[in-house]
C-alpha cells in the first residue's frame, strides 16, 4: 500500500475534522502527528478542564486553542464539593480576558469566583457571550451580577444557580432588563421574592419575542401576570416552589399563559396547592412531588394531567396510583419513584399503559415482594426504555427476567439493580447482560450469587466483552465470588471505562489491581469500597492507570490513609492525578490532613499543572449510605 | 430547470489513466465543478480529469447515477420515505470500501464539489477513527511516520489532554 503523499491526507483531514468533535477523540487525534496535532490546535472549539491549582494552565489553553469558542471550567467533582476548599477562578478570568477573542460560551462550576472577576469578565467580554452558566460558585460578596446584567447584553443563554441570597443585590435583573433584547433561556435559582417582579416583568417585555425558556426558584404564578403576557413565545417555564397566598385564589384563576407554554414544577404539593395546580393541569409538562396528599386527591390531579411528560414522586401506597398514571399520562416518559410500596399488578399496569417510557426508575420501600413477572412485562411493552435502575428489598427477581426484560429492551443504556442485603441473581445475569445489553454504557449490580467457583468472573468476562460501550461500572459487595480474576477481566476488556467503582470484600487485591490497572485506558476515576491491597499494588496501580485523574478510597479502618502516604511518590508519578482522598471514620494521620490542607492554598509547589494535589481527608461518617463526610478539625 | 430537455445530452469524462466514461449530463450535473464548467460554456465534449483515476471515478459515477435518479428532498417536500431508506442503504453500501479508496473519493469529490458525497466520506472516515488510539488511527489511515511528535511534545500535549477532555 502506497503512502498518501502529505498534502493529500492534510486535505482529507481538513475535510474530516469538522465531523469528529468528542473530546477524546479529538485528543486521541492530536497525538497521531505533527500536522494534525496544529491543525486540531487551530479547528478546536470546545474544552473543558477541570480546573487545577495551577498560574499557568490558562495561558497554555489560550496558547493552543486560539480558536476556542466555548470553555467549561469545573472544579472538584461534587462528592467532595462540601469537604475541599474550592479552586479560585482568578488566573482564568485574567486570561479570558485578553486572549480566548473567539470564545461567546463560558460554563463554571463549583469554583471562586470573585465579584471583581465577574466585573473584569462582563466588562471586557460581555458583548460577545452568548451564553454565560455560573454553578454553584463561591466567592462573592453580594454585588454579584450586576455588571454581566448591564455589559453581556449579547447573552442568549443565562444561567445563574447558587444558594446564596441576592437581597442585597436586586439591581442586576433590572440592568439586565434594561440591556437585553435578545435573551432565549434565562434561570436562575433564588426566590422570585428576592427581585422586583417588574424588573422580570420587564425582561420579558425587551425579550417578547426571543424568550423561549424561563426557570427560577419559588414564584407566586399570579405575579407573573406581566411576564405571561409579553412573553408570547414562551415554551418552558419552570419553577422549584409554587408561593400561595390565601387572598390570592381569585388573581390566579383569570391568568393567562402563553399558548404554547408548558409548565414543570418541583414542589410539595398538599391540598392547599391542589386548587391552583388543576386550572394548570393541560399545560403541566413535569412534576417533582413531594406529595402530601391522600392517594385519592393524587389520583385525582394525575388524571387530570395527560400532557405529564416527566413525573418523580415519592411515597406512592397501593397500585391505586400506578393504574391511573398507566391509564392517564401516555405521553410520559420519564418517571421515578421513591419509596414505592406497590405490588406487581400496579406495575404492570404502569408498563401496559406508559408506553413511551424512556426512563424508569424505582425505589421501593422495605420488603415488598416483585416478581418476576414486572420484568418480562417491562421487556414486552417498554421498547422505547433507555434507562432502568430498580431497588429492591427483598426480591423474587430471577435471571430470566433480567434475560426478557434485556431482549425486549434493546435501547437499554443505563442499568441499575440494587439489592442493600441480598439478592436471587447469578452469574447467568452477568451472561445475559452480556448477550443482549450492547448498548449499555451505565451498569450496577450488587450482590451476584454463583453457584461454583469462578462462575462469576467468567460471568464478568462475558459482560465486559458483550458490553463493548460501557463507561461507567460499579460493583458493589460480590460477597466475595469476585475475584482478581474478574477484575483482570475488566481491564482487559474496559477499553471504554472511565468511571470505576468497586466494592466488596475480598481479602486480597493486589493482583487484581494490578491486572485491572494493565487495561483500562481511559478510567478516570475510580473508587474503591472496603478492600484491602498492598502498597506494591498501589504504586503499580499508579504508574500504570497514566488516564486516572481522580481516585478515592472508602476506608473502615484499615491501614488505606497510610499506604497513600507512603506511596506518595506513585502518585507524582501518575502525572495526570488531580485528587486521590482517603475517605474514612478510623483514618488515623492527622499530620497528612493538615499537610494536604496547607498544600493547597500556598500554590508554590504545585504550579506545574501535573502535580498531583495530596488529601487525605479524615472524615467521620455515620454510615456508609449517608457519606456526610466532615473534616476533623 | 432545463434538466429534462438535456437529460439526453451525454458527456465525456476521462481519467488520469486515460479511460473514457460517456455519462449523461444530468449525472454529470451532480457535480458542482462540472455544472460550472458546462455553464460557463468552457467545457468540450470531453472533461479530462487529470488528477482521478479510473477505478475511482468509475465509483464516484456510480454515486452521481443513483443521486440524480433520485428524487431531490428542495424539489419536492413530501418524497415517499422509501426512496429516502433506498438512498440510506445505498449509501451504506457504497461506503463499505477500504480506507485508500475512501481517501481517493473524498479527495476527487472535493475536486469535483460534489456535497453529498464529501459528507458521506467524511462521516465514514470518522465513524473509523472515533474511539481509536493515535497508534490505530495512525495505521488506519496509513500516515507517515516522519512527521510525529518528538518524545517531548508528544508528552506535552499527553499531558495537555489530561486536563482537556469531554
Amino acid at each position: 500500500m502506497e503512502e498518501h503523499p502529505h498534502e493529500s491526507i492534510d486535505t482529507v483531514f481538513n475535510c474530516v475534522i469538522p465531523y469528529i468533535q468528542n473530546g477524546d477523540d479529538r485528543n486521541s487525534i492530536s497525538l497521531v502527528c505533527r500536522r494534525w496535532y496544529e491543525i486540531d490546535c487551530m479547528t478546536r472549539k470546545h474544552v473543558t478542564v477541570h480546573v487545577v491549582y495551577s498560574r499557568h494552565l490558562p495561558s497554555r489553553v489560550a496558547q493552543r486553542f486560539p480558536y476556542l469558542e466555548s470553555l467549561t471550567l469545573k472544579g472538584f467533582p461534587r462528592v467532595f464539593r462540601n469537604k475541599l476548599q474550592y479552586v479560585d477562578l482568578r488566573p482564568w478570568i485574567k486570561e479570558i480576558v485578553v486572549s480566548f477573542k473567539c470564545l461567546n460560551s463560558l460554563d463554571i462550576r463549583r469554583v471562586i469566583v470573585r465579584d471583581l472577576d465577574l466585573e473584569k469578565l462582563a466588562r471586557s467580554r460581555g458583548k460577545d457571550l452568548r451564553v454565560l452558566k455560573i454553578n454553584d460558585c463561591k466567592g462573592s460578596r453580594g454585588n454579584r451580577y450586576i455588571h454581566i446584567g448591564r455589559y453581556c447584553y449579547n447573552l442568549r443563554t443565562l444561567c445563574l444557580v447558587d444558594n446564596k441570597k441576592n437581597q442585597k443585590n436586586r439591581k442586576w435583573l433590572h440592568e439586565l432588563a434594561l440591556n437585553n433584547t435578545c435573551i432565549e433561556s434565562f434561570q436562575f435559582s433564588s426566590t422570585i421574592s428576592e427581585y422586583d417582579v417588574k424588573d422580570l416583568t420587564l425582561l420579558a417585555k425587551s425579550c417578547s419575542q426571543s424568550l423561549v425558556c424561563l426557570k427560577m426558584g419559588k414564584c407566586c404564578l399570579s405575579d407573573l401576570r406581566g411576564v405571561f403576557s409579553h412573553a408570547v413565545n414562551l415554551k418552558d417555564f419552570a419553577c422549584c416552589e409554587l408561593e400561595i397566598f390565601e387572598q390570592e385564589g381569585d388573581q390566579c384563576a383569570g391568568l393567562k399563559f402563553p399558548p404554547n407554554m408548558r409548565i414543570s414544577i418541583y414542589s410539595c404539593i398538599d391540598e392547599s396547592v391542589l386548587p391552583f395546580l388543576l386550572p394548570l393541569s393541560n399545560q403541566l409538562r413535569e412534576l417533582n412531588l413531594r406529595v402530601y396528599l391522600n392517594q385519592d386527591s393524587l389520583c385525582f390531579l394525575i388524571r387530570r394531567c395527560p400532557n405529564l411528560e416527566v413525573l418523580y414522586i415519592n411515597h406512592i401506597s397501593g397500585d391505586n396510583v400506578l393504574q391511573v398514571i398507566g391509564e392517564s399520562c401516555k405521553k410520559l416518559h420519564k418517571l421515578k419513584t421513591d419509596g414505592l410500596a406497590a405490588t406487581h399488578m400496579g406495575l404492570i399496569a404502569l408498563a401496559q399503559g406508559c408506553l413511551e417510557l424512556e426512563c424508569l426508575h424505582i425505589n421501593f420501600r422495605k420488603y415488598t415482594t416483585i416478581p418476576n413477572e414486572f420484568l418480562v412485562c417491562i421487556g414486552s411493552h417498554l421498547k422505547n426504555l433507555n434507562d432502568f435502575q430498580i431497588t429492591l428489598h427483598y426480591s423474587t427477581i430471577v435471571d430470566s427476567g433480567i434475560r426478557a426484560m434485556l431482549i425486549g429492551c434493546n435501547k437499554l443504556e443505563r442499568l441499575r439493580i440494587n439489592y442493600p442485603h441480598s439478592g436471587k441473581l447469578t452469574d447467568a445475569s452477568l451472561g445475559y447482560i452480556g448477550m443482549h445489553g450492547h448498548n449499555l454504557r451505565y451498569l450496577s449490580l450488587s450482590y451476584i450469587n454463583s453457584s461454583d467457583a469462578g462462575l462469576v468472573d467468567s460471568g464478568i468476562r462475558a459482560m465486559m466483552i458483550g458490553c463493548s460501550k460501557l463507561e461507567r461500572l460499579r460493583l458493589n459487595d460480590f460477597c466475595g465470588d469476585l475475584t482478581n480474576v474478574g477484575l483482570g477481566y475488566i481491564g482487559k476488556y474496559g477499553h471504554n471505562l472511565r468511571h470505576l467503582s468497586l466494592g466488596g470484600y475480598i481479602s486480597d487485591f493486589k493482583e487484581g489491581l494490578v491486572e485491572l490497572s494493565k487495561g483500562c485506558p481511559r478510567l478516570r476515576k475510580l473508587e474503591i469500597h472496603k478492600l484491602s491491597f498492598s502498597k506494591q499494588a498501589l504504586s503499580t496501580l499508579m504508574f500504570n492507570l497514566q488516564s486516572l485523574r481522580y481516585m478515592w478510597v472508602l476506608d473502615q479502618g484499615g491501614p488505606v490513609g497510610t499506604l497513600f502516604w507512603q506511596r506518595r511518590r506513585a502518585f507524582r508519578c501518575c502525572c495526570n492525578l488531580h485528587l486521590a482522598a482517603v475517605i474514612g471514620p478510623h483514618t488515623s494521620i492527622p499530620w497528612f490532613w493538615r499537610s494536604g490542607y496547607n498544600f493547597v492554598p500556598n500554590a508554590k509547589a504545585t504550579e506545574n499543572t501535573g502535580l498531583p494535589v495530596f488529601f487525605s481527608l479524615i472524615c467521620w461518617y455515620s454510615d456508609r449510605k449517608s457519606m456526610n463526610c466532615r473534616p476533623r478539625s | 430547470m432545463s434538466t429534462s430537455s438535456s437529460s439526453s445530452k451525454k458527456i465525456v469524462l476521462k481519467s488520469a489513466d486515460n479511460e473514457t466514461f460517456e455519462i449523461d449530463e444530468i449525472v454529470a450535473l451532480e457535480s458542482q465543478a462540472i455544472k460550472n464548467m458546462i455553464e460557463d460554456e468552457c467545457a468540450d465534449n470531453v472533461i479530462p480529469l487529470g488528477n482521478i483515476d479510473s477505478k475511482t471515478l468509475s465509483k464516484i459515477i456510480e454515486y452521481c447515477k443513483k443521486h440524480a435518479e433520485s428524487p431531490k428532498k428542495d424539489d419536492n417536500a413530501d418524497i415517499d420515505e422509501k426512496a429516502v431508506e433506498d438512498l440510506k442503504s445505498f449509501d451504506a453500501e457504497f461506503a463499505k470500501v477500504d480506507m485508500p479508496l475512501i481517501q481517493d473519493i473524498l479527495m476527487a469529490a472535493n475536486f469535483l464539489n460534489i456535497d453529498n458525497l464529501i459528507g458521506l466520506m467524511c462521516r465514514t472516515i470518522a465513524d473509523r477513527i472515533k474511539g481509536k488510539t493515535p497508534e490505530e488511527i495512525r495505521k488506519i489511515l496509513n500516515i507517515n511516520k516522519n512527521d510525529l511528535l518528538s518524545p517531548e511534545q508528544e508528552a506535552k500535549a499527553r499531558e495537555e489532554n489530561s486536563w482537556a477532555f469531554d
